[in-house]
């Protein structure tokens, strides 16, 4: 369905670009959020990158899909922005060990909002690199090698960023989830 | 393998949602001063086919015209010469006319 709407804009109607910005936009501000950490800031940067995107449409090959490719770009622009705004996340040394947390089952029955503000307050508290490759694996669903292209990290570097994000996120989740408990 | 099940499921109910508000419409306001423009082709493919059909018999009656010069018979060069780019030059106007060509320009 992109890329029908891509031609459209292609032939001149502006307005199909609103489909795609509407289909993407979710994606879009997720992920910016994971690295710049701040709604205000991650819509900017959002509004940034679509027309970014608009303009180098001609550009882009059908063959690959419009989501990895506004994936990218977003990505690119807000790890522009936090090097350029030198943004740093609140501070992780309140790790205890490196030891694996117990899982409690019961942050699963929290409902979906709770379990929404639990996700967001743990997030916010990730390095931007290491909460972009949790939130691009397990809530977009991008396998380890789309996460090497999409952010052009390398394999190693998405792997220790993968497993330090489980790892923070997972101890960030528990100390949440106590507090709203 | 449990830990990273947790995590998904974690992810996958609780579905993040942030404030998209105003992001379509901040975009559109920007973009719709710079609409892209319809390329022109001005020949299609079947116009293309056409033309080069047209030069190859143009080619072909030079090459039977340098023959037939050779072999002394009498021909008029210039009636066989100016066949071929006649034929050229109505397949253009009838692709023209006919409206067979590509898109216009905007």
């Amino acid at each position: 369905m992109d890329d029908l709407y891509i031609k459209r804009v292609l032939n001149g109607d502006v307005e199909a670009y609103g489909y795609l910005i509407r289909q993407h936009q979710g994606m879009a501000m997720r992920t910016a959020m994971a690295i710049v950490k701040r709604e205000a800031d991650a819509k900017d940067v959002v509004q940034e990158s679509f027309i970014q995107a608009y303009e180098s449409l001609g550009k882009f090959r059908q063959e690959a899909q419009f989501s990895s490719w506004i994936c990218r770009i977003v990505i690119n622009n807000s790890l522009k922005w936090v090097s350029k705004n030198k943004f740093h996340t609140l501070a992780t040394a309140s790790f205890m060990s490196a030891a694996p947390l117990a899982y409690n089952q019961g942050a699963l029955r929290l409902s979906q909002q709770d379990l929404q503000q639990l996700l967001k307050a743990a997030l916010q508290l990730l390095p931007p690199k290491e909460a972009l490759c949790v939130q691009l694996f397990y809530l977009e669903e991008y396998s380890i090698a789309e996460i090497v292209q999409l952010t052009g990290f390398s394999l190693s570097n998405v792997k220790v960023l993968m497993h330090r994000g489980r790892n923070h996120l997972s101890q960030h989740l528990q100390q949440h989830y106590e507090k709203l408990k | 393998m449990e830990e990273e099940d947790m995590i998904r499921s974690y992810f996958q109910k609780a579905g993040l949602q942030y404030d998209e508000e105003g992001i379509e419409e901040a975009v559109l306001q920007k973009v719709r001063k710079k609409p892209y423009q319809k390329k022109a082709n001005h020949y299609t493919l079947a116009g293309k086919v056409g033309l080069a059909c047209c030069l190859l018999l143009s080619l072909l009656f030079l090459w039977s015209l340098g023959n037939s010069q050779s072999a002394q018979n009498e021909v008029n060069p210039y009636y066989w010469l100016g066949a071929p780019l006649i034929l050229m030059l109505l397949w253009v106007q009838l692709e023209f006319w006919l409206g067979v060509r590509g898109n216009k320009v905007v």
